[in-house]
């Protein structure tokens, strides 16, 4: 297939997913939008026709009374586009959404001060990707020098300790743990801040500003740390020893390979595709978990965003944030993607010859 | 497969299972989870789930205290939670005006103060504009007595009625003029009166210190308190006076800050929990399987269609299609478990079809197939005994994740509002900064029962790997 | 004195419910030139025993008992280390079951053809490739194909690297377990003709294990029937082909058409091959023999040479 039709394969796939996914979500809000947006109307009208002035004249003529409300409400269904139909809504509603071009917060404002939802959104993506990012940098660092230790020495303590810790992990919920870093660190011992990105005021200078950052990082990074290097120390050793049991690391031996080559050259290279593979799915997982911890550590990233969108019932925020998440979520399927065809010669250099 | 050896693999299998340490350990805890939802009603109070979100329903307790347990790990012994019953009751008659009179003791034997004063009484009051009048007066056991508080009780209705007298204005300041006789003026004078705790005065001793957080030593002894009720027509019933010595500990677990009880929650928790991750998991696996084994059995340009869509679905984000689903249609528990499942089938599906493609490979599934046997048949009889014990693990392997996906939408303030969920007890955590105040026991009990609910799960499954795996290679 | 000499060879699985005695006391000897069949149903413990020579079980296996002398050399409890720098590839090496899963996937063929040189002669990496490309020629493969990866050849072609592979340091034995298995028939003739060819031109001595007899014979100077972990009779093949003595061998020679259809059978039905772990008492075949008699369940039958060069284990053959 070659590595270059992959990656357009790849992409290409991912904005159908994006596509799919939006409409469904505005699908989903449509359909209830509508209902409210209906009932608002009505009482729009309502309250309208408590015009003394109108009442007069309706009193006398019924027929006024039923033109004047059909031609309001047509006005109103027009303004609002409720005079289209539903497939129609849902599908400029996408189209907006993908556009990035997703309406006004009434509760929130950006740094700037707009309350352009997308503005908002864009302020608070780099700050969930910088979390994130760091954290499954030192997550992917830490889990795979310990899964291959865990699995050069199967059996042993070590191995043994990193799966009883990798199933216990498995099932923490990485925002209780948050919660759990806060009452010791920030509570009980008072090492390190409970949250926020800056302190307040931010200090000056740029080193000491970022300096404030990584301090503010430590806590919500180690919680996410902690929580999921078992789960990738397990998945790296699990890949590894059964790369170790496939008749090519016994052919190696056979040729007289030294283990070390064995391990480093034949293992490691087959393994680190599977391994991308079972990853992708973890990475994936613990995204949801580290926006969710957001809202614990009150950093302003889209994890607090939805916090607060859910807590004010803010729709605009709602939506654009969502349509964010699944972006950022597909793009990390890409580039996860492409870093396995990188490392995949199947994929790399293409399909079988001619024989 | 025939019968018999299904049969014999499954005593086989539970052969190997009983050698599996983790596997019996994972059982222990799922039992006890199990026992906790079963029978909910009766550790619990029975009505606690229904009335979770029903604020007066709490209010006999204490806010925000840790559990009673923690007294043992103190040198300060704090008081509990103590609903007293009249010592003594006394009737007098006078005119039209009836005096009714409760004395109650309390040994007050702790270092620290009890939290709030209530008085629970019920009252059939005739005439709304005459309702009955409280005084309430204390001995302490230093002889002192203090006039606490007077006051009206609510003149309409029948039944319970609670005073929380230990926020009435009139309490407070007839204990902070009692302990000013006591306190050094100029210490008396500089003190914040927000922040002197009437509840403080009425249980230390009389002499300097007694207004503040330092010099307060507590008086213990006996502190009788005398409730007088006055009525102004005779028909006007009073029964069932207590007062409530709110603690500064309650219960297994505590109190949360709208003094709901969280033992309560959390075993009532339970149920949503164990339901929304077994069935999740069930149907997931379920519907993958079905799906898996239909490509396979198909093949071909089917096989490639199902294959692309399953791919599709299992690229959609998860987490931020529930939220807009949860935030627009606020669905009860089922549907709950239902749209939580909608889109976690490919993975199954895929393990599923490879397996299924191996076992189509096999002769007999071929020879019965050349002898006109339907597809289903096929299917049914030979695919699906070999799927099973794959699919026990996936069930119990995939369970820890919706446990964890429903927690993480119940912490968002999603999911079904009509009953407790652990996830809802960390929302409240969070809205209440609890984590930041170093309420633990509000934060720890559930992210705990998570966490070991889906632990138990991890551990079954991990262990049916174990023993299944080394079969589904000989496949 | 033989080429290759196996006495008495024990390799077992040291499994959590017991070892599985999958080779239990084998003894043969290969000579110079020579090819010896072996076959056997599978899971007779034909593949541990071709690792068991090269000294290479998969865990839990373990050589327990038993000599292997190659060239006189004992290469038994012989340090790794020792064994990989002078035995394997250069005195003994390997043809793999399938081809499918002995190339790393993410390797080139080259670079995985030119390793045993590398590491075992020092070889600098241009001569390794040009031996390597050499070596692609004599199992007519394009040489070009050094710079290829494993998914972009055919099975067949696969195969022939493998064997190539086999070939790079000229050792004394080469054991090539089902090196047709997972091919199609007409791959399967050419590289069988493949191996018999290069057996004639390069005088190698090979063992060939395969549960299939029909393959065998045409390449093997010798035959080796396994049932259950031990060799239950050895001959010349023509002798044995034609005039098979063991029970097992009869149902095996004589039932070749059949036999397929009731060996995958019997596959199925939990417990039928003999469990390696308790083997049946006395002669292993007995629960399955139609010629079993008295002492068959009691005494394991003696190993008796028949006609010069032929032997058997079996109780009929004793002399009383
Ligand atoms: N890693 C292993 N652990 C335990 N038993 C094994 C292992 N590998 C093979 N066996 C058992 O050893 C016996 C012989 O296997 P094998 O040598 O692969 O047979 P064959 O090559 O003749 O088909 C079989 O019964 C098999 O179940
Ligand atoms: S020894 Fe007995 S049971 Fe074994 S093969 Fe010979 S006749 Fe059959
Ligand atoms: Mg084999």
């Amino acid at each position: 297939m070659g590595y270059g039709r992959y990656i357009v394969v790849r992409v290409l796939n991912a904005l159908l997913v994006l596509v799919i996914a939006v409409f469904l979500v505005s699908l989903i809000f449509s359909s209830v939008a509508d209902r409210e947006l209906r009932a608002q109307i009505e009482e729009q009208i309502a309250a309208q026709m408590k015009n003394p002035e109108l009442l007069k004249i309706f009193s006398v003529n019924k027929t006024a009374r039923d033109i004047w409300y059909q031609t309001q409400k047509e006005i109103l269904y027009k303004r609002y586009g409720l005079d289209k139909p539903l497939l129609q809504r849902v599908m400029s509603r996408a189209i907006d959404q993908l556009k990035l071009d997703m309406g006004k917060s009434h509760t929130l404002r950006s740094a700037t001060g707009s309350s352009d939802v997308s503005r908002i959104i864009l302020e608070a993506l780099p700050r969930t990707i910088l979390l994130f990012t760091t954290a499954t940098i030192i997550v992917t660092i830490i889990g795979l020098i310990l899964g291959l230790k865990a699995a050069q020495r199967a059996g042993s303590m070590l191995d043994k300790s990193l799966s009883i810790f990798a199933l216990i992990t498995y099932s923490f919920p990485m925002w209780w743990v948050g919660m759990l870093a806060i009452i010791v660190f920030s509570y009980y011992l008072d090492l390190l801040p409970s949250g926020g990105m800056t302190s307040i005021p931010p200090p000056e200078g740029t080193l000491e500003r970022v300096a404030d950052i990584i301090y503010h990082m430590i806590l919500p990074v180690s919680t996410a740390v902690l929580v999921s290097f078992g789960g990738w120390a397990y998945t790296a050793r699990s890949v590894v020893l059964s790369q170790f049991q496939e008749d090519y690391v016994m052919a190696a031996r056979a040729k007289g390979v030294p283990e070390r080559k064995v391990l480093y050259k034949h293992v490691l290279r087959a393994a680190a595709p599977p391994i991308v593979t079972m990853m992708v799915f973890g990475l994936l997982g613990s995204l949801g978990g580290a926006m969710i911890s957001e809202i614990v550590f009150n950093w302003p990233g889209m994890g607090r965003l939805y916090w607060i969108a859910l807590q004010e019932h803010d729709v605009p925020v709602l939506l654009g944030n969502t349509t964010f998440s699944i972006i950022l979520y597909l793009a990390s399927l890409v580039i996860m993607d492409l870093i396995y065809g990188l490392l995949d010669p199947r994929v790399k250099v293409g399909a079988q010859v001619a024989v | 497969m025939r019968w018999e050896d299904f049969k014999a693999s499954l005593s086989d299998f539970w052969f190997e299972f009983r050698r599996e340490k983790s596997g019996i350990v994972g059982m222990v805890i799922l039992i006890f989870f199990i026992v906790l939802a079963v029978f909910a009603p009766y550790i619990a109070p029975a009505d606690a789930s229904a009335h979770w979100r029903d604020v007066p329903y709490w209010q006999n307790l204490p806010r925000a205290v840790p559990p009673a347990w923690t007294n043992v790990f103190s040198t300060k012994k704090k008081p509990p939670h103590l609903i007293l019953q009249p010592a003594s009751t006394d009737v007098r008659q006078m005119g039209q005006i009836t005096e009714n009179t409760f004395v109650f003791e309390y040994d007050f034997t702790y270092d620290d103060y009890p939290t709030d004063l209530m008085l629970l009484i019920s009252a059939n009051v005739t005439d709304p504009a005459k309702p009955p009048t409280l005084v309430l007066t204390v001995t302490r056991p230093d002889g002192t007595t203090v006039d606490l508080v007077s006051t009206k009780l609510a003149g309409s209705g029948v039944g319970e009625q609670r005073l929380l007298i230990s926020s009435l204005k009139d309490f407070k300041a007839r204990l902070v003029g009692f302990a000013r006789e006591y306190e050094n003026p100029e210490v008396a004078s500089t003190l914040e009166y927000q922040l002197i705790d009437p509840m403080r005065i009425l249980f230390s001793e009389a002499k300097e210190g007694i207004m503040t957080a330092k010099g307060a030593v507590p008086l213990k002894g006996k502190y009788v308190f005398t409730a007088k009720v006055y009525t102004f027509n005779p028909a006007d019933e009073i029964s069932e006076p207590k007062l409530v010595m709110a603690g500064k500990v309650y219960g297994l677990l505590g109190t949360d800050t709208l003094r709901r009880d969280l033992f309560s929650g959390l075993v009532w928790g339970t149920r949503v929990s164990l339901a929304v991750g077994i069935v999740s998991s069930v149907l997931t696996t379920l519907i993958g399987v079905v799906y898996g084994v239909a490509s396979a059995y198909f093949g071909g340009w089917t096989d490639e269609a199902m294959q692309r869509v399953a791919e599709i679905v299992a690229s959609i984000p998860v987490l931020p299609l529930l939220i807009i689903i949860f935030e627009f249609y606020k669905p009860t528990i089922w549907p709950v478990i239902i749209l939580m499942t909608l889109f976690s089938w490919p993975g199954t599906n895929k393990v599923v079809r490879s397996m299924g493609f191996q076992l189509k490979e096999m002769q007999y599934v071929e020879a019965a197939r050349a002898l006109g046997a339907g597809g289903r048949w096929i299917i049914l009889r030979h695919m699906m005994p070999q799927i099973l014990p794959y699919v026990f693990a996936s069930i119990a392997l995939g369970v820890p994740g919706y446990v964890l996906l429903e927690a993480g939408l119940s912490f968002l303030g999603l999911g079904d509002v009509s009953r407790v969920t652990w996830g809802q007890i960390l929302h409240d955590a969070q809205g209440s900064a609890a984590a930041l105040n170093g309420m633990w026991w509000w934060v720890v009990p559930p992210g705990l029962a998570i966490a070991m609910l889906g632990l138990s799960f991890a551990l079954l499954g991990s262990a049916l790997n174990k023993i299944l795996s080394p079969k589904m290679r000989t496949l | 004195m033989p080429l290759l000499e196996v006495r008495n060879l024990k390799a077992y699985y040291l499994t959590s419910r017991g070892p599985v005695k999958a080779v239990d006391n084998v003894s043969f000897d290969l000579e110079r030139g020579e090819s010896l069949g072996l076959a056997g149903e599978s899971g007779c413990g034909k593949s541990t025993l071709g690792f068991a020579l090269i000294n290479l079980l998969p865990p839990p296996g373990k050589i327990v008992d038993g000599s292997i002398k190659i060239d006189g050399i004992e290469v038994v409890g012989k340090p790794d280390e020792e064994l990989r720098r002078e035995v394997r590839w250069k005195k003994i090496s390997m043809i793999f079951q399938g081809a499918m899963n002995a190339l790393n996937p993410v390797l080139t063929i080259g670079d995985q053809l030119s390793e045993p040189l590398i590491y075992h002669q020092g070889v600098s990496k241009e001569e390794a490739t040009e031996r390597v490309k050499e070596h692609l020629e004599l199992v007519g493969l394009d040489p070009d194909i050094y710079k290829r990866y494993p998914h972009e050849l055919s099975g067949g072609m696969k195969q022939r690297a493998v064997i190539a592979m086999a070939l790079l340091e000229h050792p004394d034995v080469i054991i090539a377990d089902e090196p047709t298995t997972a091919l199609d028939v007409i791959v399967q003739a050419q590289i069988l003709n493949l191996l018999k060819s290069l057996k004639k031109k390069l005088n190698l001595s090979i063992i060939f294990i395969s549960h299939d007899l029909a393959v065998i014979s045409e390449i093997a100077d010798r035959l080796a029937i396994m049932y259950a972990g031990e060799i239950v009779e050895i001959g010349p093949s023509e002798n044995l082909y034609l005039n098979p003595r063991h029970p097992y061998t009869q149902k095996l020679l004589g039932a070749i058409p059949r036999l397929k259809k009731k060996v995958e059978r019997l596959e199925f039905i939990p417990g039928a091959p003999p469990n390696l772990i308790h083997p049946p008492s006395g002669c292993r075949f007995h629960p399955r023999c139609p010629y079993r008699f008295e002492p068959c369940d009691k005494e394991e039958p003696p190993f008796i040479e028949v006609e010069p060069g032929h032997y058997v284990r079996c109780h009929l053959f004793a002399k009383r």
